[in-house]
This record gives C-alpha cells, sequence and structure tokens, in this order.
C-alpha cells in the first residue's frame, strides 16, 4: 500500500498512516503446510527428548561403572591374597566370616543363576561398563582358581572362606553393572 | 463456539477453518513486529502452534482474536529479546554507526526515492526494536510502563525510542529537509 506523503509529514499523520496500514497479509503457509510443519517439529522435539532420556541413563550406568569400579579398585593395588588374615597373623583369632556371609552367599547363587541367564554380550557395548565388567570377571576368575588351588592343597580354611566371601560380593557387584545395562540398553 | 469446541476436541477441519480466520491478521502483525523474512515466519509457525496447544484452556472472556494477539505479541517480544537475535542485530550495524545509532537499521539508498515513500518501507527502515515501540504504543495502544517491562527495560527506554523512531520516520519522508541524525540525545 502506498500512500502519496508529499504534503503530510507531521508524526500524527505517520501515525495515521500506520493504523491504517492493511491488517491483514497472505500467511507465509496454507494449512496442509502448517499442519506438516507441526509434525515435523513434534517429532523433533520427541527425538530431543529420546536423546536426553538416553544421555541420562548413559551417565547412569557410566556412574554406576564407576561406584563399581571405585569400590574395587584398591584390592588391585594391594593382591587380595596379602590382605586376607592368616594362621600366624593376630586376624586369625578374629571372626574371618562376617556376619552377612548367609546372606551375600545367598545373593550371589542368585545373581550367578541371573548372569547365566543374560547372552554373553550385552545389547549395547559400553566402553565405560566393559571395563568395570572385564575387571569384575577378571577378578572372579582369579578368586576361583585361588580356591581351587587352595582346595586342592587342603588346609587355610579361614582364608577360603573369606576368599570366597570375596568371590561371592564380586559375583554381586557384576550382577549389578549387568542390571544397569539391561536397563539402559531397554530405555528408548 | 461451535467451531472452537470441534477444534478443542482436535476436530482438524474446524482447526483448518479457524486457521483460515486467524492467520491474515496473525501474520500481518508479526510481519509489523519484526519485518518479512524467515524470522517472520518461523514466530508465525511457533504462534499458532501455541495457539492451538492452549485453545482447549481458552475461556471466551475476550475475543480470540484479541487472545491470539497476545500470544503473537509475545512470541514476538521473546524473539526480540533473545540474546542471539541481538547478537545478530549488533552485528547488522556498521561501527562508524556507533552504539547510539544502534536501534536503527539504515536503509541502503539515504535518499529515498519517490516510489518508496511509503510506510510500509518507512517502517521497514527502523530496527525490529524501535518497529515494535513504534507499533505497540502507536497501534496497539500499550503503554510506555508496559512496553519498558516488556523488553525488561524502563519506561524511558519505550520513550527514547519513540522519540527517534518518529525523528526516522520524519527524515524517511522529508530527506532533502532534514537528514536522519545519527547521535543520541
Amino acid at each position: 500500500m502506498h500512500f502519496d506523503l508529499e504534503d503530510s509529514h507531521s508524526v500524527p499523520e505517520i501515525v495515521q498512516m500506520l493504523r491504517h496500514l492493511p491488517s491483514e497479509s497472505e500467511p507465509p503457509m496454507h494449512w496442509k503446510e502448517f499442519k506438516r510443519r507441526q509434525l515435523l517439529r513434534r517429532a523433533r522435539a520427541r527425538s530431543a527428548q529420546r536423546r536426553q532420556f538416553a544421555l541420562v541413563a548413559g551417565v547412569a550406568v557410566v556412574m554406576i561403572g564407576a561406584v563399581a569400579l571405585w569400590r574395587y579398585l584398591p584390592p588391585m593395588q594391594a593382591p587380595m591374597a596379602q590382605r586376607l588374615p592368616t594362621a600366624a597373623s593376630p586376624m586369625a583369632h578374629r571372626p574371618v566370616v562376617p556376619i552377612a556371609w548367609d546372606e551375600a552367599a545367598l545373593r550371589s547363587v542368585a545373581s550367578e543363576r541371573w548372569l547365566a541367564s543374560q547372552p554373553a554380550e550385552p545389547v549395547i557395548v559400553r566402553v565405560s561398563t566393559r571395563a568395570a565388567v572385564t575387571n569384575l570377571e577378571d577378578r572372579i576368575a582369579w578368586a576361583d582358581d585361588t580356591l581351587t588351588s587352595m582346595r586342592a592343597k587342603g588346609g587355610e580354611a579361614d582364608r577360603a572362606r573369606a576368599l570366597q566371601y570375596e568371590r561371592d560380593r564380586l559375583v554381586n557387584s557384576l550382577a549389578q553393572v549387568r542390571y544397569a545395562e539391561t536397563l539402559a540398553a531397554d530405555l528408548p | 463456539m461451535d467451531l472452537l469446541a470441534q477444534a478443542c476436541r482436535g476436530d482438524e477441519h474446524a482447526e483448518s477453518k479457524i486457521y483460515a480466520a486467524v492467520a491474515p491478521a496473525t501474520f500481518a502483525l508479526i510481519r509489523r513486529l519484526l519485518g518479512g523474512g524467515a524470522q517472520a515466519e518461523d514466530v508465525f509457525q511457533d504462534t499458532m502452534m501455541t495457539f492451538y496447544e492452549r485453545l482447549p484452556s481458552f475461556r471466551a472472556e475476550a475475543p480470540i482474536g484479541a487472545w491470539l494477539r497476545q500470544i503473537a505479541i509475545s512470541k514476538c517480544l521473546m524473539y526480540l529479546r533473545s540474546p542471539w537475535h541481538r547478537a545478530r542485530l549488533q552485528l547488522d550495524v556498521t561501527p562508524e554507526e556507533g552504539t547510539a545509532n544502534m536501534e536503527f537499521y539504515h536503509p541502503s539508498q539515504p535518499a529515498p526515492v519517490a516510489e518508496c515513500l511509503d510506510v510500509e518501507h518507512a517502517l521497514a527502515s527502523l530496527s525490529p526494536t524501535a518497529r515494535a515501540v513504534v507499533w505497540l504504543f502507536e497501534v496497539e495502544g500499550y503503554s510506555h510502563d508496559e512496553i519498558g517491562r516488556a523488553f525488561g527495560r524502563t519506561a524511558s527506554f519505550s520513550k527514547s525510542q519513540l522519540a527517534r523512531a518518529h525523528h526516522r520516520l520524519r527524515a524517511w519522508f522529508e530527506p532533502a529537509v532534514e537528514p536522519p541524525a545519527c547521535t543520541s540525545i
């Protein structure tokens, strides 16, 4: 819309012309195009939300892995066998088997059963948790070897029970990490 | 009201009829506040999406057009206040203009030719902020206090923007008599 403004230069007149500008203009898109873009935006928003959930789940898995590593890292620096009480040490007179022995053993049996039902590898292999899982599996294998050799030699019953207890704890931790991995893989 | 009720229930036919009725005025308003271009289209899309999302909560206390206008103005002001937009606005200004005149866009041709002497072009020569202030004050009837609050500033900000915009508009129509001032008061 054009105005001839040669004789009208004052502000009130300009304001009047502003008010008389057309109040409608052709929308940039028709209804179908608007609907298409609306669906597209909603789909994008949903996908962004899914990515956020996946990120949160990933962070949770990493944190669980890190906690598991942190809990079992000190024994790696000092070999477990050295830390176990020997017959000559003063620890030998203290009860070696913790109070929660039965509970840990039972949980370990259940955890092993559950682990056996799981595939060898998780659906989504994550580097962070993979390291924790490998570490735990290695240490369980080491405990198994040591226990086997102890039983073959005979004696050292207290040390064997303590080692068995440690092994049960490792199995439970492994089950926890694998369970967290399974949960993360099931998230959308 | 039947159409509204149907649209609230998700009837696409009713929604399309409402769209046909309200979209032209809404887009005109957004274009006045933001100028043309992709940003006006984006804000229009956003406004209409919000409109349909909030439609079930519309209580018919005011005309639906006025309600939608409020949504559109609010979206435009959000856009103008966004740091991204403000940064872009600063980049658009040539360095020699300085900060005093940063709020104005400068037309590529300082002396507008006769065929450009129309209000649309004069309005387009203002910066988005100044244009929004002029439009909200002169046409939509907002007070300086309301405009200041909407921009997160004071009423003085609105007054100074308006005064400079008036000056600019007058200069646009009278380029030979008084060139546009480039210094702030």
